[in-house]
């Protein structure tokens, strides 16, 4: 724990040190800003659904590097070798729909309050690391549906934008009067914190034993949000990269929104305005000819219709997956060299198995970066045998540079999982 | 004062060493039926359920072998163990042993409630942080209205949102909950991310108070016949060139759906518009009802049976004039007509926003989709009909035969039931200026000094006296402002941010020593969800809420109050997870095009209003004669055709679906998942909501039951394998059993026989067998049975409203004060009023005893 100063500035200059705040404008343009980063810089992206998979469609019968790709993951052929399926790993957990948010951390909401980070999920975790490093930390995206699986370490779901407030955030400037009302609100936060602190910490004086430690949630509360302020604040002077591409229309269903908003992360890594995504993409009634809604087919019962509609939406899913591999493969890599591929963990799945609220074998398919890849991992099936899915998480982390040996329920990293 | 504490202390010393003496302990009595029943199961060689009994601790005082012999004597008392398969102990016996025991167990928790209960800092909650910037702000607008969460709304049911609220709790987060209940200290979280929401949301409400100017200039407007110029649609915009002396209303105005203003009268010089200015208005209506027995009865059904009801609604004009296809609409009042010809005159006042405008209709009216004027003249006026010109003939000749229908209808006057609105008119009534809400922030002035105004603001924003070096570090705050150029409006907006975003505005606190400021903050987030108004802040000031008999005045007042309206909707929700209502809604279909999931939390609104309003018994929860519907609920859901009109009302219940509250679509669809229904999932609902005798979690490493929809097999048959398990047994045979009852009620409350899918339909079997033995034919059976547990409910209901109240959960000590309120209510028949004002007065909710 480290002390707190009294004041703002003195706080700030204390944080200085210990948070990788960008340059300022002036001394150079945005992309160096992670120059005092460690190398190789890691870009993560996770596309997840709310529903599960229909599994038989979507796990390889055989295991190990010669398995015969299933229906689903069809659109993959050309990334032979460069994903990989999972076959037994799940979080241990039941609730069914209430698991969807666990995916990147393995714990429910409802639990959050035993662990030391909550329900922190990955994409949050490698976010802190990155703060201030690109103007936007994570984010968190849908498509049709609700992005569930973002949460703060402090067990707050991150809101998410859809492809309109994604071009937005990405390349519209707000007009100079705006920008300026920007800077003085954040400077007017900044002293109202500066008050809110010192008001914290004379009302936590006269607060009881265990009122005060519930009451260190509004520390920190305050001093999280200096540090943010502080990290948002050079970004506001800096002008947004120009788009190459004018505004796409949103609304038109699932199959052009998801291809849009794929193509806008793209733009975002390629303008290194961000570094970590995840996106949930969900259907829209009418998408592939298709009338009903997404939960109903996934209660599908073995119906025929409903099988095969899940599998339309399934399939374009990873179609998609492998639309936005063929893009980073495509990009030339600003920061590291090589391409965005080569520096950039894809990881596809859902946190509960499949729409009959089973959780049991989570879909998850791990692709990109320099992990050694191209395989069906059938992991122990036992009850004792089985290894958590947040080793996997794990793995990610630790493949991305975050020196740490636990996250959410896991019990260490994914054995044979290994990267160059 | 020292003396005072030094006492107390010395008190509170001597109270421990006697207790220590006399330490009480479970009777022999008991300790030797245990040996006798328990011990077998419970004892050296098993410990069933963990449980081992012969070794178990004597002294009460202990709070965990407090709750181990209060469990004991719970399953006793309710004949749960020991197990049906093993040898009973008389009930004599059992009942001697359990009279033997409470007089021990009271005195456990008579000594418990010495010790003073452990003091809360909870955060405000999304909803109370909304209307407390309302109440402190004086903020008028319809947002303020909501009761529960704006939803993005999803017009075309597929999940794309086609509109997002202004609502100032918009973005934030659900808050988090324990068993439901959104109002636990030490729950509900603060992040950095939740306090930026917190301050955005000040910083919009400020905004909102403010005003800018002199008072409004405002006329009085008066809309006399014809008021509405452009006729609509159907036998009314037909009828219109006839009936000109004034505006009739002879149609039902359509619940949401399309988009036209059929049965829906406003005056069309202001339809687009608005009424210019956000104030309040009086609004008058002058009204004439005519010939209630309809001539045209044969063709036209209408009620006979029942007053003509008008009906005043407010709308938004900027989404849709007054269309039907228009969400932004709220009913005001309803007035009953009758049908003598003569004028009447009916009033309100009202807070109408700029861009909204009343509008009038006739609730109970008659209507028939598809109802031509040729239809009529061929049966009323044989003599005048000839028939219609072919589908192919040109445009004006089928106008022109339109219009001599027309004429032989209404040519002679119209005979048929309808209102006439002869003037509507809206007054301007007088406004503060500036508003509260302003001169809050600003002074009523707009000169005084800031450390004044700042004063001011602090004391009421943070609902007790201020501390001078608090309010000293925001005055400062503003004044640094002012020094870096600010003006001083902006200064004062910037420190009233910091001041609602301080602790002391965003946390209830509850020091060991409760003063009056804080029992009148614990009763008005009780029963308003917000902060104490002028009165009980005054009843502060004046240290006058320690007398029990000003508090309990006080309580009455405030559930007569319009902001009761936030008990009534939250409580139940949170007490019987209607919180769940919305996460998975069905897909499609009425459900979204009639708006219904509104529909369904009014319905409760109106039916538990109702039993807080009269002091009804906890039993009509679950039985009644009654039910509460209004025409959509009832067409859709009930499929009853009786109930005509959009507010609910209190009418006679039938069969299937009964009275009382549980069968009610709400619950019916928040305990399904949009899709299917689980009987495991509505037991579960069942014994930890309504009866408070929650089942163990499942083990791990279960996997869910899904219903086979090819209707192969249904969920009974999967469910009695799963049973044939032992260890499943144990609870399945608790929790199935009130789950089947309610199978006969599909995902959105709809009645059925048969499950859905395949080719033959498998029929629904409701009946079932209690882990007692008692056989459970139906539903009605099965209210029976829970009426036979009114008490185990009321003490469900009775810890359900204590841990809402207090922030808190309860704790086993807490029993006691539950029993004391149940025996409290016992004797008027666990009445709903007075388990409120036994709860409000309770010290686990105001610290005092």
């Amino acid at each position: 724990m480290i002390a707190v100063p009294a004041t703002r500035r003195r706080f700030l200059r204390h944080a200085g040190s210990m948070l990788a705040l960008p340059m300022l404008a002036s001394l150079g343009p945005p992309a160096r800003a992670g120059e005092n980063q460690r190398r190789p810089v890691k870009r993560f992206v996770c596309l997840s659904n709310n529903y599960g998979v229909y599994p038989q469609a979507f796990f390889p019968e055989q295991g190990g590097h010669d398995f015969a790709l299933p229906p689903t993951l069809a659109p993959l052929s050309r990334h032979r070798g460069r994903f990989t399926v999972f076959s037994n790993l799940d979080h241990g957990l039941q609730g069914g729909h209430a698991c969807v948010p666990s995916l990147l951390s393995g714990v429910m909401p409802v639990v959050a309050p035993n662990y030391p980070e909550m329900n922190l999920s990955l994409d949050q975790k490698l976010a802190e690391q990155n703060a201030g490093a690109t103007r936007f930390p994570s984010l968190t995206l849908q498509v049709n549906d609700a992005n569930l699986i973002s949460f703060t370490r402090t067990g707050v779901q991150v809101p998410a934008l859809d492809v309109h407030g994604l071009y937005r955030a990405l390349f519209v400037n707000p007009d100079p009067a705006n920008r300026q009302s920007a800077q003085r609100r954040h400077a007017q936060h900044g002293s109202i914190l500066d008050a809110l602190m010192d008001e914290a910490k004379s009302l936590e004086g006269s607060l009881t034993a265990a009122d005060r430690s519930k009451f260190r949630e509004y520390l920190e509360a305050v001093r999280g949000l200096e540090q943010r302020l502080a990290q948002e604040s050079p970004w506001l002077d800096r002008p947004k990269p120009s788009p190459s591409q004018p505004e796409p229309a949103a609304g038109r269903g699932t199959e052009k929104d998801l291809r849009a908003m794929i193509e806008l992360m793209v733009l975002a890594m390629q303008t290194d305005s961000c570094r970590i995504f995840t996106l949930t993409s969900g259907f829209a009634n009418g998408d592939f000819g298709l009338s009903g809604g997404y939960h109903g087919f996934s209660h599908h019962g073995e119906r025929p219709a409903e099988v095969a509609a899940l599998k339309a939406i399934e399939g374009f899913q990873i179609g998609m997956l492998a639309h936005l591999m063929d893009l980073l493969r495509a990009q030339p890599d600003p920061l590291n060299g090589g391409t965005l591929l080569d520096h950039t963990v894809i990881l596809y799945g859902c946190g509960m198995a499949t729409g009959q609220h089973t959780t049991r074998n989570l879909p998850l398919l791990l692709a990109g970066s320099s992990f050694q890849l191209g395989e069906h991992r059938v992991l122990p099936e036992g009850r004792r045998e089985r290894l958590p899915a947040a080793n996997l998480l794990l793995s990610i982390l630790q493949h991305c540079g975050v020196e740490t040996d636990r996250f959410g329920t896991s019990t260490g990293t994914l054995s044979g999982l290994s990267w160059s | 004062m020292v003396m005072t504490f030094r006492t107390a202390l010395f008190a509170a010393a001597s109270l421990a060493a006697v207790n220590l003496e006399a330490a009480p302990a479970p009777p022999a009595s008991l300790t030797a039926l245990i040996a006798a029943h328990c011990t077998d199961c419970h004892g050296p060689d098993q410990q069933k359920a963990g449980l081992r009994l012969d070794t178990l601790g004597t002294d009460l005082h202990d709070e965990t072998v407090l709750a181990t012999w209060q469990a004991i004597g719970d399953q006793l008392r309710r004949g749960d163990m020991p197990p049906p398969s093993r040898t009973q102990p008389p009930r004599a016996e059992v009942t001697a042993v359990l009279a033997e025991l409470q007089p021990r167990l009271d005195e456990a928790y008579a000594s418990a409630l010495a010790q003073p209960a452990s003091p809360v800092i909870r955060r405000l909650n999304r909803i109370e942080l909304r209307n407390t910037l309302r109440d402190l702000l004086g903020l008028e607008q319809p947002m303020f209205h909501n009761l529960g969460i704006p939803r993005p709304e999803d017009a075309n049911g597929d999940g794309s949102v086609s509109r997002h609220s202004d609502d100032p709790i918009r973005e934030f987060p659900a808050d988090e909950a324990d068993h439901g209940f959104d109002t636990i200290g030490s729950r509900l979280v603060m992040s950095d991310f939740l306090l930026r929401l917190v301050m955005g949301a000040a910083e919009q409400c400020l905004d909102l108070a403010t005003v800018t100017g002199p008072p409004p200039e405002r006329q009085k407007m008066e809309f006399t016949a014809p008021i509405r110029t452009d006729g609509p649609a159907g036998l009314e915009g037909l009828a219109r060139p006839f009936l000109r002396d004034c505006d009739v209303l002879m149609e039902r105005y359509r619940e949401p759906g399309a988009a036209s203003n059929i049965g829906r009268l406003a005056p069309s010089a202001i339809a687009g518009k608005g009424v210019g200015t956000s104030a309040p208005w009086r609004i008058r209506i002058e009204v004439s009802a005519h010939h209630q027995h309809h001539p045209w009865g044969e063709l036209i059904r209408s009620r006979q049976d029942e007053p003509m009801i008008l009906g005043l609604h407010l709308i938004n004009s900027r989404r849709g004039a007054y269309n039907e296809g228009n969400p932004d609409t709220r009913l005001l009042a309803q007035w009953p007509v009758p049908d003598d010809g003569k004028r009447h005159e009916f009033q309100i006042d009202a807070w109408i926003e700029a861009t909204w405008l009343p509008w009038l209709g006739w609730e109970n009216a008659p209507y028939e989709r598809g109802l031509t004027p040729e239809k009529l003249v061929a049966k009323y006026r044989p003599e005048a009909h000839r028939p219609p010109p072919p589908g192919d003939a040109p445009e004006a000749t089928r106008n022109q035969y339109q219009q001599e229908m027309v004429q032989a209808l209404f040519g002679r006057g119209y005979e048929g039931p309808h209102l006439r609105i002869h003037r509507i008119s809206l007054e301007p009534l007088p406004m503060n200026w500036p508003p509260q809400g302003h001169a809050l922030i600003y002074g009523q002035q707009g000169t005084e000094p800031i450390a004044d105004v700042i004063t001011a603001f602090a004391t009421r924003a943070w609902r007790t006296p201020v501390d001078a070096t608090a309010v000293a570090r925001f005055t400062a705050l503003a004044e640094t402002e002012i020094a870096r150029g600010v003006d001083r409006a902006a200064a004062l907006r910037t420190a009233c941010t910091a001041i609602l975003a301080s602790p002391r505005f965003c946390y209830l606190q509850r020091p060991a020593r409760p003063d009056h400021y804080q029992i009148a903050s614990q009763l008005s987030y009780f029963l308003w969800s917000s902060m104490p108004d002028d009165e009980l802040r005054g009843l502060a000031a004046a240290q006058r809420l320690s007398d029990p008999a000003v508090r309990r005045t006080q309580v009455e007042r405030m559930l007569h109050d319009p902001r009761a309206a936030s008990f009534i909707r939250r409580f139940p929700e949170r007490w019987l997870r209607l919180d769940r209502l919305g996460s998975m809604p069905p897909p499609g279909g009425f459900y979204f095009h009639r708006q219904m999931e509104e529909q369904l939390r009014r319905q409760i609104d109106a039916y538990f209003a109702d039993l807080v309003q009269r002091n009804g018994p906890v039993r009509d929860l679950v039985d009644s004669d009654y039910t509460y519907l209004n025409e959509r609920t009832a067409q859709w859901i009930y499929q009853r055709e009786d109930v005509w009109g959009d507010a609910f009302r209190r009418v006679p219940a039938r069969p299937p679906h009964g009275g009382g509250i549980l069968t009610m679509p709400a619950l019916m669809t928040a305990t399904a998942n949009g899709v299917d229904t689980s009987p495991v999932v509505r037991g579960v609902w069942m014994l930890e909501s309504v009866l408070g005798l929650p089942p163990k979690p499942p083990p791990p490493n279960i996997e869910p039951l899904s219903p086979d929809l090819r209707g192969a097999r249904t969920i009974r048959e999967q469910l009695e394998a799963h049973r044939a398990q032992a260890s499943c047994q144990t609870c399945h045979r608790k929790i199935d059993p009130l789950g089947f009852a309610f199978e006969n009620f599909d995902e959105l409350g709809l009645w059925r026989t048969h499950y859905r899918g395949g080719d033959q339909p498998k029929p629904i079997d409701p009946a079932s067998v209690l882990s007692d033995g008692r056989p459970i034919a139906d539903l009605a059976a099965m209210k029976r049975h829970l009426l036979s547990e009114e008490e185990q409910i009321a003490r469900r209901l009775t810890m359900s409203l204590l841990t809402y109240a207090a922030g808190r959960q309860l704790t086993p000590r807490d029993r006691g004060e539950t029993e004391r309120i149940l025996r409290a209510i016992q004797p008027g028949g666990f009445r709903l009023r007075d388990l409120i004002h036994e709860v409000a007065a309770s010290r686990i909710v105001i610290g005092i005893p």
